[in-house]
């Protein structure tokens, strides 16, 4: 209306510049006199309204234009941002069943070399002779020596042999080596290869050659078999470990549900799970000093390499996050009186909604609970208790939940009950319905748990 | 289409792959940035890998046969002896080999030929074979893709495995698209394409209507991006201080706490970072600003507890506080230094010039204004930076003679040599030959783009340029590509329908900058996916010497590159 009036005199002194001169309330596009200003005000609307709105929206239009053309999309960078559909991992190619196909054809090539080394061995030490001339003898008669005569050069290293690189016999295989290609297996260690006892103890410590000479090949294969014999023994790190597993495990999969099954009851307002909740609460607590206490035990362990201690350690770290984000994921207990507050409030909240469901029945039942009142009134004093009496169920007490179907129509047949002066059966009825009450107090909590998961 | 994610499915995989344990992960240099580029310590950590191991150095004896070896490996030759001689001796209890690339039979035959005590469980390929630096971007680390101007064998077989590994990783088996002009982006497309055929099986993958397209380039075409200023913080970071492999190296400043020598920047685990690293300097310092405050008054708060609820409130978002108390110092001192090479290095004037000269506005009075910013004293590679530009950009006849005194000028200031060279190398590099009927069609173009920048008005005088590369994914998006400039690979002649998913590589890296346009593509395009990847992330110093590479051994001449 403001602007409209001074459009208006903006109007009068442009005319009245002119020649004629018009006053009043004129419209500004017509410049008809209209008298009044709410006439006028009227008439703009009805025949300029059309036109104000296609300049307003070539305003807004305009204004669009300019803020895009300024602002560009600056500001709208800001909120928006990408967001790609989740995806599923990518290719994989496994090579599994060529790598085993592969690998069994080797496998078997190599436990039969296995086995043959170490039968070998086995007919070595069978009565081996003290006597160092005596045992080359020996050694010779049980695997072939190869003539060294028309061996120039190492085998492995092909070093040429002289004088200082002398030519060395693998006892195990015969094969010629040069020193720096052969090891020695010390005869202790030999005979637990065959897993045999060493019998004369005494007849070992005047040996004189207490071990012999093999090639790299036939070292790799006894190393081997004994790599194989240590793999499945675990440092007493790994106890530690599984214990610490162990406690995670019941942490997640059993202590933290529950409590969190306990804690929306609590917020419900079951004051009767306080008890509960603060028990499992100090029990996932325990578990968590136990974690902490395991990792601390298994960092101070000794350990003699560097990849067990950056190991040791980078557990101890895990656990100090694991510790830190599950304590902090456990809510704090609502108090005692918080809850009963929650309690209260729920509880007034139920009343009230079975209230309106009892009127609700009570007016639809109204005819015929008074049919009935006619009837009691009318033969109330000669009624009989040893009569039989059973109450009316009527089809009005429709409610989406059966529970509060029951509960209603349990509450009709009180009022029945009552009006029958059965009173034993009243009694019985308000206990039904006390039961049931509780019972729906339950599943309704249930029902709140299962959709929080 | 998302790349982060894509690696970290992957590896979350490898870790599930063998069930409950203590685990190692052994790897090689790559493989290490690959994984360390996606996943942090703690998160890892949670995943029961506590050691991490580099295959080269297996010095170490001490076995650890309670631990379950997750062994992931680039499939190079020299990857599979090092395994070979691991296995002979296995450390570690068993293992479960992932390659990041397709690997030979023969290869795995040698491997398991190795394995005798039967320790390996699992052997696969999971392709996770290039760095995730965004959800929209690649890389492959390359420094330089080769010498006179064509591919070292080497780095072409890497891109092509990487390439190939991405379209693995986001089961997408793409049309491939190159620069024409480029021999080195039609030898990698023939390349990948090689591969497809190959490899029939694993590319038998389940399309949707519309197939991806691949989109090779060059980065010769447009090396004025890498040279420019930019303004957005993280390219300004890389620009300014380097960031490798997500870190920033702070440790020459000196007098700086030792915590923050060396300083992490990774949008996965740095909410601040995630959400302003596209944003430009005048922003980003507004919103430190208003950060630093907001701290400060909660450092306040925490400071009087009185009440025992206080107390509680404390502990309770105590760990919150801490860790955003880092961040906001971590950035803080960031935009300090970047601030103080800004003032140093004369930025503002240096970048407005570079803009305008980038643009061709007011060209006439480039050559003077880049005298008087030469006489001002500006650090020598600013200085060369835009004899660069101008050496690029101009085409007129007399530009020659004015190049000439520019180089001369610059002699003059005493600036090195090498310097002196890099413009020349920066001509041989840029690959665009102007002729001059293209001439007038493209400034046909170029004067309407103009009209309308005008009309719209310039919003920003730092960042006027708009890369090739985002032109180009314009073009794609609206399937207005020319076929003519960036044909298809193949014989049958493809119906150019509409795109949904593009993967583009550029030869010679990208920049963050281009990252950034890519990134705002995507948010304004919501029905098409974007995938920005190059040979590494570029700044305009890691990108000279990459030029300087390339064009070893190309004959000096000024006419050779361009027609005067």
């Amino acid at each position: 209306m403001r602007d409209l009036y001074d459009c208006l005199v903006s109007n009068m002194t442009e005319f009245a510049e002119e020649n004629i001169v018009l006053e009043g309330f004129l419209c500004p596009i017509c410049k008809v006199d209209f008298g009044l200003d709410l006439k006028l005000f009227l008439h703009f609307q009805e025949a300029h309204g059309e036109d104000q709105d296609l300049v307003k929206s070539f305003k807004e239009l305009f204004g669009k234009a300019k803020e895009k053309i300024l602002n560009n999309d600056i500001v709208k960078k800001e909120e928006r941002r990408y967001v790609w559909e989740p995806q599923e991992i990518g290719e994989v190619k496994s090579h599994i069943q060529h790598f085993k196909n592969c690998r069994n054809k080797w496998v078997e090539h190599f436990v039969m070399e296995t086995n043959k080394t170490v039968i070998r061995l086995e007919k070595l030490l069978c009565n081996l002779p003290q006597d160092p001339n005596k045992r080359k003898a020996h050694e010779k008669t049980i695997v072939q020596w190869l003539d060294g005569t028309d061996v120039k050069r190492c085998p492995d290293c092909t070093k040429s042999f002289n004088i200082t690189r002398r030519q060395h016999h693998c006892r195990l295989c015969g094969s010629i080596v040069c020193h720096e290609c052969s090891c020695f297996l010390p005869l202790s260690k030999a005979y637990e290869t065959i897993n045999e006892t060493i019998q004369n103890p005494m007849d070992f410590a005047s040996q004189s050659l207490p071990s012999f000479r093999l090639c790299i090949h036939c070292g790799q294969v006894l190393e081997n078999r004994e790599q194989i014999k240590y793999r499945d023994q675990k440092p007493p790190m790994c106890d530690y470990y599984d214990k610490i597993m162990e406690c995670k495990n019941k942490i997640e999969n059993d202590l933290l549900i529950k409590f969190n099954q306990v804690y929306n009851l609590l917020k419900e307002g079951e004051l009767s799970y306080l008890f509960e909740a603060n028990k499992i609460r100090s029990d996932i607590v325990k578990l968590i000093e136990t974690i902490d206490a395991l990792s601390n035990r298994i960092l101070k362990m000794e350990n003699n390499s560097n990849s067990s201690k950056t190991t040791s350690k980078n557990i101890k770290l895990a656990m100090i996050h694991y510790v830190r984000s599950t304590v902090l994921a456990i809510p704090a207990l609502p108090s005692h009186q918080e809850i009963e507050e929650i309690a209260k409030r729920k509880r007034e909240a139920l009343d009230a909604r079975l209230r309106n469901g009892q009127d609700l029945c009570m007016d639809k039942n109204n005819l015929s609970v008074k049919n009935k009142q006619n009837r009691t009134s009318k033969n109330g004093a000669i009624l009989k208790l040893e009569d039989g009496w059973s109450p009316v169920t009527n089809a009005n007490v429709n409610s989406d939940n059966p529970m509060v179907e029951q509960m209603n129509i349990i509450k009709n047949y009180i009022k029945q009950a009552k009006e029958a002066h059965r009173f034993d059966e009243v009694a019985s009825l308000e206990r039904n319905l006390q039961e049931l009450n509780e019972e729906y107090f339950k599943m309704q909590n249930n029902s709140d748990n299962t959709s929080d998961y | 289409m998302d790349l982060i994610q894509a690696v970290k499915l992957y590896i979350v995989k490898m870790t599930e792959d063998c069930g409950p344990g203590m685990k190692v992960l052994l790897m090689d240099k790559t493989t290490t940035s690959i994984v360390s580029a996606v996943f942090s310590q703690s998160e890892i950590l949670q995943r029961e890998v506590y050691l991490f191991e580099q295959l080269t150095s297996t010095s170490s004896t001490d076995n650890m046969y309670h631990m379950k070896c997750i062994t992931f490996l680039r499939p190079t030759r020299e990857n599979v002896s090092l395994l070979c001689k691991e296995l002979r001796n296995p450390r570690y209890g068993y293992y479960y080999i992932y390659f990041s690339n397709i690997i030979s039979k023969t290869d795995i035959k040698t491997i398991a030929e190795s394995d005798i005590q039967e320790v390996v469980r699992e052997i696969q390929e999971y392709y996770a074979d290039y760095l995730a630096v965004a959800p929209h971007l690649f890389s492959f680390n390359i420094s330089s893709c080769g010498q006179c101007l064509s591919w070292d064998p080497l780095q072409l077989t890497r891109c092509t495995q990487g390439i190939i590994s991405v379209l693995l990783s986001l089961k997408k088996c793409p049309l491939i698209r190159f620069q024409a002009s480029s021999k080195m982006s039609k030898q990698l497309a023939e390349k990948v394409k090689e591969i497809f055929s190959k490899e029939e099986n694993l590319f038998n993958l389940k399309q949707g209507d519309i197939q991806p397209q691949l989109l090779i380039l060059d980065r010769r075409e447009d090396p004025v991006s890498p040279l420019l200023m930019p303004w957005s913080y993280q390219a300004m970071v890389h620009e300014l201080l380097t960031i490798n492999n997500n870190q920033v190296d702070l440790s020459h400043i000196e007098d700086i706490k030792p915590d923050l020598q060396k300083l992490l920047l990774c949008a996965e685990q740095d909410d601040l970072y995630k959400q302003n690293m596209y944003k430009n300097f005048g922003e980003i310092g507004e919103i430190m600003k208003s950060l630093i405050d907001d701290f400060k008054s909660k450092a306040k708060d925490h400071q009087k507890l009185d009440t025992i609820s206080d107390m509680k409130a404390f502990v309770e978002n105590y760990p919150q506080f801490k860790k955003m108390s880092g961040t906001v110092a971590k950035h803080v001192v960031i935009m300090e230094q970047l601030s103080n090479f800004i003032t140093k290095k004369n930025l503002l004037e240096v970048s407005e010039l570079q803009q305008q000269i980038a643009c061709d506005i007011q060209s006439s009075q480039h050559t003077q204004k880049i005298r008087d910013l030469i006489e001002k004293n500006i650090p020598e590679e600013e200085a060369s930076k835009l004899v660069m530009l101008y050496a690029i950009k101009s085409i007129s006849k007399d530009s020659n003679r004015e190049l000439t005194s520019l180089i001369q000028l610059l002699k003059s200031k005493k600036v090195p040599e090498h310097w002196i060279e890099l413009v020349y190398d920066v001509m041989k590099y840029q690959s665009k030959v102007i002729l001059d009927n293209e001439n007038t069609l493209k400034n046909a173009k170029q004067i309407t783009k103009r009209f309308y920048k005008d009309l719209k008005g310039v919003d920003n005088i730092f960042t006027q340029h708009v890369p090739l590369l985002k032109e180009l994914v314009e073009d794609m998006i609206k399937s207005r590509l020319k076929e003519e400039q960036y044909p298809f690979l193949s014989d049958i002649n493809q119906p150019t329908k509409k795109t949904q998913d593009i993967i583009v590589f550029v030869i010679g890296g990208v920049t963050y900058e281009e990252s950034m346009s890519v990134y705002n593509l995507n948010t304004l395009n919501p029905h098409v996916r974007i995938i920005l990847g190059g040979s590494t992330v570029h700044n305009s110093s890691s990108f000279l010497n990459e030029v300087k590479l390339a064009t070893f051994g190309v004959i000096k001449s000024r006419t050779g590159s361009r027609k005067l």
